[in-house]
């Protein structure tokens, strides 16, 4: 453990540069922005390492719920999380923090993941106690700034169409493949917590601190999640904290993540009749259906449902309808991925419309391919 | 072996049509926030004036931030000489603040009926995003005054505090100069954390702070509200 960490503060080595070009937009969003009027390091100055060296802190760049995030004075692509003081107060929510972070970076597999901003060590305060832990930073603009309206899309990915979000999909489903099948499932989906490579079109996935991960002899749970991502029965479970998140909850916010990004920051809970859309997810009053079963909205929302193909929208059927109440009925990864796969192969040969936002809904009378 | 999406280069697409895009089809959570701004006669001079700066330095500081500007809806009530909606609720983003809201001041402190007016507006908003299925955030209400009401305010502040404390509402209220009324203005508000006092007219600081809560709710879930930034690191709080 102790060389890793004098290997991962050593400035020169560069062994893990930043795959993207210099001057790349860099975010830290699955907190928020820091705000303009807090002092640079929010009162922090430094950490230490695990020998017990000094780090001089950079500024503060984003805080959240958990903690802050700043730079690390001496190198540019790391960063490290501290945890807020009130968080750390909880002695028994420190202790699992610290045994949690502390097997995550053991984990070799994953720590090298190069689309995860992995904890590498863990941080002491200059107290000399354990508060918070160094990652590589990670580059792209959040989903949620991206795909949260249509507005910041044209801004941020003007040459974007259809297959720029489903090829977006299928990295996420990909690099969400990899995690699990290290029996590690990211929970948090919170859009904030994902970084596009808007010319690359892939997915970084950071905070992940929130990972239900499993140790070497525990399976450390997640902490925080973002209800509007949830599953029904983790909404409705009060000790979730303290359950292991099943495969088939994990399902379903894949299929709402999915929904977001293709649908350009919509929920399947809007429905035409109103009422608040996360109520909707906690009642299982869900707008999609086909032809006349259909009770989505009109306008932007409808117009866009109407162009995706038929096997995607029975699979969102399936995942937000069916699912709702019987998780076994949630599509898999392997389901979703085959189907996206078919709907670029549909837009390729142009039996689909390409346009992210197409000027008015498909033709009832549309008696194509798909 | 996975097989791999390829972006087609030579496929024929429309831009997003930004020009056409309608309120209802911005699908972020709505954030509302009510200012109630005390413009009685008391307030004229540099007071006003720096009011004005700040109200309008927190639009175009929320307006800056690309995620907030679309989700955080601003209402501007000013009370003095009357009480009226000086600015109905719309996303920042539509806002056309610039310079200034331009305030004047004069009249009395008619703190109860600009309560009430802003609970009404407050309660219009949300049934209007319920109509259109869009999710909100907890709305926000704030009493800025350097005085005392005099009007029939005693059932406004209970009714606004008492949504407070049940956590419908966010409620923070500010005095300004040395003769506000700390102890009425504290009924307004939750007893954690209470009214809270402006250092000389730091209202430039007060509004970033402002701004910069509203940045982290916006980014966050509309049923968990994270930690807000502390007043204390902004300087503008007695």
């Amino acid at each position: 453990m102790l060389s890793l960490v004098k290997n991962w503060f050593a400035p020169a080595a560069q062994s893990l540069s930043c795959p993207w070009p210099a001057g790349h937009r860099a975010a830290r969003a699955s907190l928020s922005a820091a705000p303009a009027g807090e002092s640079a390091s929010g009162g922090l100055a430094e950490v230490r390492d695990e020998r017990g060296i000094s780090k001089p802190l950079g500024p503060l760049l984003a805080r959240g719920g958990e903690g802050g995030v700043y730079r690390l004075a001496e190198r540019d692509d790391v960063l490290v999380k501290v945890y807020h003081p009130e968080v750390l107060a909880d002695a028994a929510r420190r202790r699992r923090l610290e045994r949690k972070i502390g097997e995550m970076c053991q984990a070799q597999e994953l720590r090298n993941h190069s689309r995860a901003a992995w904890p590498r060590t863990g941080l002491l305060s200059s107290a000399g106690e354990w508060c918070g832990y160094a990652m590589l930073r990670k580059h792209g603009v959040s989903l949620r700034e991206l795909c949260g309206n249509p507005v910041n899309l044209a801004r941020l990915a003007p040459a974007w169409h259809r297959q720029h979000l489903v090829k977006l999909c299928v990295d996420f489903l990909d690099t969400i493949d990899a995690f699990c099948s290290k029996r590690t499932l990211p929970i948090d989906f919170n859009p904030s917590n994902f970084l596009v490579n808007v010319s690359a079109v892939e997915v970084n996935f950071i905070d992940c601190d929130g990972f239900q991960f499993l140790g070497a002899s525990v399976m450390h749970l997640c902490e925080a999640v973002l209800p509007e991502m949830c599953a029904p029965e983790i909404l409705a479970r009060k000790n979730w904290r303290e359950v292991p998140v099943a495969a088939s909850s994990l399902r379903f916010s894949i299929g709402m993540m999915l929904f977001y990004i293709l649908m350009v920051g919509n929920s399947p809970y809007r429905h035409r009749n109103g009422n608040d859309p996360v109520e909707n997810l906690a009642n299982g009053c869900c707008g999609l259906g086909i032809g006349a079963d259909c009770q989505l909205p009109s306008g932007l929302y409808y117009t866009i449902w109407s162009h995706l193909i038929f096997d995607l929208k029975a699979l969102f059927i399936r995942c937000f309808r069916d699912g709702h109440g019987k998780p076994d009925a949630r599509p898999s990864v392997a389901e979703w991925r085959s189907v996206l796969v078919k709907y670029n192969a549909c837009l390729r040969a142009g039996h689909a419309e390409a346009s992210i936002i197409p000027d008015r809904p498909k033709s009832a009378e549309f008696r194509g391919p798909v | 072996m996975n097989t791999p999406i390829e972006i087609e280069a030579t496929i024929v697409s429309r831009p997003i049509p930004t020009h056409a895009l309608t309120y209802a089809d911005n699908p972020q959570p709505r954030c509302p926030v009510v200012l109630l701004l005390d413009c009685s006669s008391s307030m004229a001079g540099p007071p006003i004036e720096e009011l004005d700066r700040g109200v309008a330095q927190f639009c175009r500081e929320l307006k800056a931030d690309p995620i907030a500007s679309r989700s955080v809806e601003v209402c501007v009530i000013p009370f003095g000489e009357q009480v009226c909606v000086s600015l109905p609720f719309k996303t920042v983003a539509e806002t056309s603040v610039q310079g200034r809201v331009r305030l004047d001041a004069s009249g009395r402190t008619p703190m109860g009926a600009a309560v009430r007016l802003g609970l009404g507006e407050i309660a219009q908003r949300r049934n209007f995003y319920r109509s259109i299925g869009v999710s909100a955030y907890k709305p926000w209400m704030v009493l800025l005054t350097d005085g005392q009401p005099n009007d029939d305010w005693q059932s406004a502040a209970m009714l606004v505090r008492e949504m407070a404390i049940r956590g419908e509402l966010m409620m923070v209220g500010v005095g300004i100069g040395s003769e506000v009324d700390m102890l009425t203005l504290a009924r307004f508000v939750p007893p954690d954390p209470g009214p809270y006092r402006l250092a000389g007219l730091q209202f430039a600081n007060f509004f970033r702070w402002l701004s910069d809560s509203l940045r982290v709710v916006s980014s966050g879930s509309t049923i968990v509200q994270r930690a807000l930034p502390n007043p204390i690191q902004y300087d503008w709080n007695l």
